[in-house]
C-alpha cells in the first residue's frame, strides 16, 4: 500500500460518486474519494423518483432494466448498513408529504419520510416547534388536509405548536442548530420527547420538521418512537436539511469502515491522460498539489463543477467530452474513448432531466463502481 | 487559480460551512461562518459599519474552507473581519501578547515563570489580569529551549526543521526527537531561526504581526527553498501556515507573495515526509514491539493539508502498537482560543464528543500532532498525551 495509489479514484462526494465508492469497495478495490465539498445533500430531500427510469434511451445499456433494479437493490443494502435505511424499490410508489404541504410520489425514500404516506395511518398530527425557522404546522396541516380530501382518501390532519427551553439569547433556531441542540444536550432531546409523547396520545402518526439530530441511525429513531408509542414521519425542510446531511455522515463513516479514503475539501485540478489512459489526477492541495494514481477513475463530479481547470502540458479531459459511451465512457466529439480508464456518472451525464437525477445518480454511480473493478483490483486495503 | 478577492462571489449559501462548524455546533447565538465570512464581506468591503465581536468567536480550523463545494474562502474573509475588529482594555492587551508566543516564550525560559504561575495566587492575578481562563493550566515553559545550534550537520538530504513555538519553548525534548528521527533517515537538519508562523497573530487579529513573521520567515528560509532543502514542521498549525496562508498571500509589488509561495512548495510535514521516504523504500523500520494502545485524534490542520493520516501509517507499523483514529470532530483548543476566559466553555463542549469517544475506547495514551490538541485532550481525560514523532523515536531499535 502506497499513500497515493489505489485501485479506484472517485471524483466527486454526491449521492452517485459515494454510490460508485461503495459499489467499487464492494468488489474488493482500494478506493480514493476525492472531492472539494459534499455534493447536494444540504438540499437533500430524502426521496427517490424511479418513474423515469422506465425510458431506456436515458441511459447506456449496461444500465438496463435488470441493471436498474440491481442498483436500488444494492443502494437499499447501503442505506442499511449505514443506519439510514432507505424504503422503497422499483414498482413501488409512495404519496410522501412536504413541507409545502403538497404530496410528492416517489418509489424510494428515506425510512422515516417513507411511512408518511397518508393511506397507511388515520390519524397525523404535524407537530411545530415555536423557536424553529421557517417551517409552520398548522400551513402544512390545512394544506394536506385539502389534499386529502381532493384525493379522497380518509386521513385526517391537525396541527400542534410544542415548546422548547431557549437554547439562543435571540433570533429563530435553523433545523441545523436545532438538530445539534438535541444532538448535545440530553435534558433537550428529553424535553422534546415528552412533549411528543403527550402529542402521540390520539394520533397513529407525528409529522415532525427535520431535526432529529446529525448523526441520529434509524435505530435511534425507533428508539424514540417505542418511547413516545408512535410512528415518527421527519420531514426536510428548507436548506440545511438535517435528514440530507445525516444521510451524508452516516454514509462517510460507513464508507470509512468500509477501507475508502475519503480526502474532501480540495478541488480536483485536472486529470491527467497520457497516451489514452488516465495516469493521474492532481488534487489542489494547500502548498503542492497531491497526485493521485489509480487504475480506473470515476468522475462523479456534478454539473456545475464539470470543466476542471486546464493544465498547460497535458490534455485537460473533461473540457473535450462530448457523450458516453455505453459502458459509460466519456467520449470526444468524434465518437472516440478519451481514456480507456475514466467513467462518467451522475449529473456529470448531463442532459438528463432534474426530476430523475437521484435515480440517474444511484443507478450510473452503481454501474461506474462495478465497471470500473472489472480489470480486478490490486491493492491491499488498510 | 481564482481571484481570492472574488471567491465570495461563488457563495450560493448553501450553509455547507455553517453544517461544518464546530462553534456553530454548540453555540446557537454564534452567527456561523456564512455570515460572519462572506455575508459580511459584501458590508466590509463597502465601508458600512459592520464590526462585530463575534469575528472573534471563529476558531479559524478551515473547516468551512473544506466544506465549501464552491471553493469560498470563508475562514480567510473571517480573519479579514477579525482584523478590522476594535479591541479594548485587558482582552486587547491579552489578544496583543497571545498573537506574539515566541516573545511570551523568551520571557519566560528562565523557568522562573514556571515557579511563579505554579503560585496560586500569582496564578490568579495572571488569570483575571489577563482575561485567561482560570480552569486552565498554562502550559510549562522549558529552561532550555531548542536552540538553533541544535542542527545535526552529516546527512546526504538536507531539511531545514521549522518547530514552531511550541516545540522550541514548550516542548524542546519533542523537538529534540523530531531531528534526531530525521539525522537517522538520513538528513542533515538545519534548525529554523526563532520566528512564529503567524498563525497567532493571525487568529488574534493582528495581521500587521502576521505580516511581519512573514517577512522574516521568507527572508530566512527562502533560499534554502530555492536549494530544494525540505522545510520540516511538526505541528500541523506551522505547518498550514507555511503551506496555505504563505501560498495566498496578496501580493503587493514587493515579490512576497512569489517567494512566500516557494516556501509553501517546499513545506512537509514530518508525517508525509517519512511516509514519503517509507513509499520510497528509504525509511529505516528496524522497530522494537511497544505493546499500547493507541488513540489518534487527527487536529484540524492537518486534515486542512490534505494528506491523509500519514502517521496511523507510520505508527501501526511499529509491532503491538493498536491505534485507532476516534470518529470526533475538533479538540475545542484552536490554539490560543481556549485559553481566553469568555471562550473556554466553548471550548471545552466542543471537545466534548472526543473526549468521550477516548474514555471509551480506554487507551494507555493519546496521540496527536498539534501542541494545543495535546494541551486540551489532557485537560479533558487526564490521560497521558503524545506527540506521535516521540513513539516512533521510542521504537527504533538500535537507538536513533
Amino acid at each position: 500500500m502506497r499513500a497515493n495509489e489505489f485501485d479506484v479514484l472517485v471524483i466527486g462526494e454526491g449521492l452517485s460518486g459515494i454510490t460508485a465508492a461503495a459499489a467499487a469497495c464492494q468488489r474488493g478495490a482500494h478506493v480514493m474519494l476525492a472531492s472539494k465539498g459534499p455534493g447536494t445533500f444540504v438540499l437533500g430531500t430524502a426521496c427517490v423518483d424511479l418513474e423515469g427510469l422506465h425510458n431506456r434511451d436515458l441511459f447506456p445499456t449496461c444500465c438496463g432494466s435488470s441493471g436498474q433494479e440491481e442498483a436500488i437493490r444494492f443502494f437499499v443494502e447501503l442505506t442499511a448498513a449505514a443506519g439510514c435505511a432507505y424504503e422503497g424499490g422499483v414498482g413501488e410508489r409512495r404519496m410522501v408529504p412536504t413541507i409545502m404541504g403538497t404530496f410528492a410520489d416517489v418509489s424510494l425514500a428515506l425510512r422515516s419520510l417513507w411511512k408518511g404516506d397518508p393511506r397507511t395511518f388515520t390519524k397525523a398530527v404535524v407537530v411545530g416547534i415555536e423557536s424553529l425557522f421557517a417551517f409552520d404546522a398548522r400551513f402544512v396541516a390545512a394544506r394536506l388536509s385539502v389534499h386529502c380530501r381532493e384525493l379522497g382518501l380518509s386521513a385526517s390532519y391537525c396541527s400542534a405548536d410544542i415548546g422548547l427551553p431557549p437554547s439562543k439569547r435571540h433570533g429563530w433556531l435553523t433545523p441545523l442548530e436545532m438538530a445539534s441542540e438535541i444532538d448535545r444536550n440530553p435534558f433537550y432531546r428529553q424535553t422534546l420527547i415528552a412533549c411528543l409523547k403527550r402529542l402521540a396520545q390520539n394520533a397513529d402518526l407525528l409529522i415532525l420538521p427535520g431535526v432529529l439530530g446529525l448523526d441520529t441511525s434509524n435505530e435511534e429513531i425507533r428508539r424514540i418512537e417505542d418511547e413516545i408509542g408512535c410512528a415518527i414521519c421527519e420531514l426536510p425542510t428548507l436548506p440545511p436539511s438535517v435528514p440530507g446531511l445525516r444521510l451524508l455522515r452516516r454514509l462517510e463513516s460507513h464508507l470509512t469502515k468500509m477501507g475508502t479514503e475519503i480526502c474532501t475539501g480540495f478541488s480536483i485540478r485536472n486529470l491527467c491522460i497520457d497516451q489514452g489512459r488516465c495516469v493521474g489526477a492532481v488534487l489542489d492541495t494547500p502548498g503542492r498539489p497531491r497526485t493521485v494514481h489509480a487504475d480506473s477513475v470515476i468522475l462523479a463530479s456534478g454539473k456545475f463543477s464539470r470543466l476542471l481547470e486546464s493544465d498547460t502540458d497535458r490534455e485537460c479531459l473533461s473540457t473535450h467530452v462530448d457523450r458516453v459511451s455505453q459502458q459509460l465512457q466519456p467520449l470526444n466529439s468524434l465518437g472516440a474513448l478519451l481514456a480507456t480508464n475514466v467513467y462518467e456518472c451522475g449529473s456529470v451525464l448531463g442532459k438528463l432531466e432534474s426530476r430523475y437525477g437521484n435515480a440517474i445518480a444511484i443507478v450510473s454511480g452503481y454501474h461506474a463502481g462495478m465497471l470500473a473493478c472489472e480489470q480486478g483490483v490490486h491493492y491491499a486495503r488498510p | 487559480m481564482q481571484d481570492r478577492n472574488l471567491a465570495l462571489d461563488n457563495c450560493v449559501k448553501c450553509s455547507d460551512c455553517n453544517a461544518a462548524c464546530p462553534v456553530a455546533k454548540v453555540y446557537a447565538d454564534f452567527p456561523g461562518p456564512k455570515a460572519l465570512g462572506p455575508d459580511m464581506e459584501r458590508f466590509r468591503r463597502e465601508g458600512v459599519a459592520s464590526d462585530t465581536q463575534w469575528v472573534d468567536y471563529c476558531m479559524g480550523c478551515h473547516r468551512c474552507d473544506m466544506a465549501c463545494p464552491h471553493a469560498v474562502n470563508v475562514s480567510e474573509l473571517i480573519v479579514r473581519g477579525k482584523a478590522q475588529h476594535s479591541k479594548s482594555g485587558r482582552r486587547a492587551q491579552r489578544d496583543h501578547w497571545l498573537a506574539r508566543p515566541n516573545l511570551i516564550g523568551k520571557l519566560c525560559a528562565s523557568g522562573l515563570s514556571n515557579t511563579l504561575l505554579g503560585l496560586t495566587p500569582s496564578y490568579w492575578l495572571v488569570s483575571s489580569l489577563m482575561e485567561l481562563s482560570p480552569q486552565r493550566r498554562r502550559p510549562n515553559y522549558s529552561s532550555r529551549p531548542l536552540q538553533v545550534k541544535e542542527g545535526v550537520t552529516t546527512g546526504e538530504r538536507k531539511a531545514l526543521f521549522f518547530p514552531g513555538c511550541f516545540l522550541r519553548y514548550n516542548k524542546p525534548q519533542i523537538g529534540r526527537q523530531v531531528i534526531e528521527l530525521l539525522r537517522c533517515n538520513g538528513f542533515a537538519v538545519e534548525v529554523a531561526p526563532d520566528v512564529c508562523c503567524g498563525t497567532p497573530a493571525g487568529a488574534n487579529g493582528d495581521t500587521a504581526e502576521m505580516m511581519n513573521c512573514v517577512k522574516k520567515n521568507v527572508a530566512a528560509m527562502e533560499a534554502l527553498a530555492d536549494a530544494g532543502v525540505c522545510i520540516v514542521t511538526a505541528c500541523t498549525s506551522c505547518g498550514y501556515a507555511l503551506k496555505g496562508d504563505y501560498a495566498h498571500l496578496p501580493s503587493n509589488g514587493t515579490g512576497l507573495a512569489a517567494s512566500a509561495k516557494k516556501i509553501a512548495a517546499n513545506t512537509w510535514d514530518l508525517g508525509e515526509l517519512l511516509v514519503a521516504l517509507l513509499d520510497a523504500g528509504e525509511l529505516r523500520n528496524d522497530f522494537r514491539p511497544q505493546p499500547m494502545k493507541l488513540a489518534y485524534h487527527a487536529p484540524c490542520h492537518l486534515k486542512s493539508q490534505g494528506i491523509g493520516r500519514p502517521w496511523l501509517r507510520l505508527l501501526r507499523m511499529v509491532p503491538g502498537i493498536e491505534i485507532e483514529e476516534m470518529k470526533a470532530d475538533c479538540c475545542g483548543m484552536a490554539g490560543t482560543y481556549g485559553l481566553k476566559k469568555e471562550k473556554y466553555q466553548i471550548s471545552m463542549d466542543i471537545g466534548r464528543e472526543l473526549f468521550e469517544r477516548i474514555q471509551e475506547y480506554k487507551p494507555n495514551a493519546v496521540i496527536t500532532e498539534c501542541g494545543t490538541c495535546q494541551m486540551q485532550i489532557d485537560h479533558g481525560t487526564g490521560l497521558k498525551v503524545l506527540h506521535p514523532a516521540e513513539v516512533l523515536y521510542a521504537a527504533y531499535q538500535r537507538g536513533v
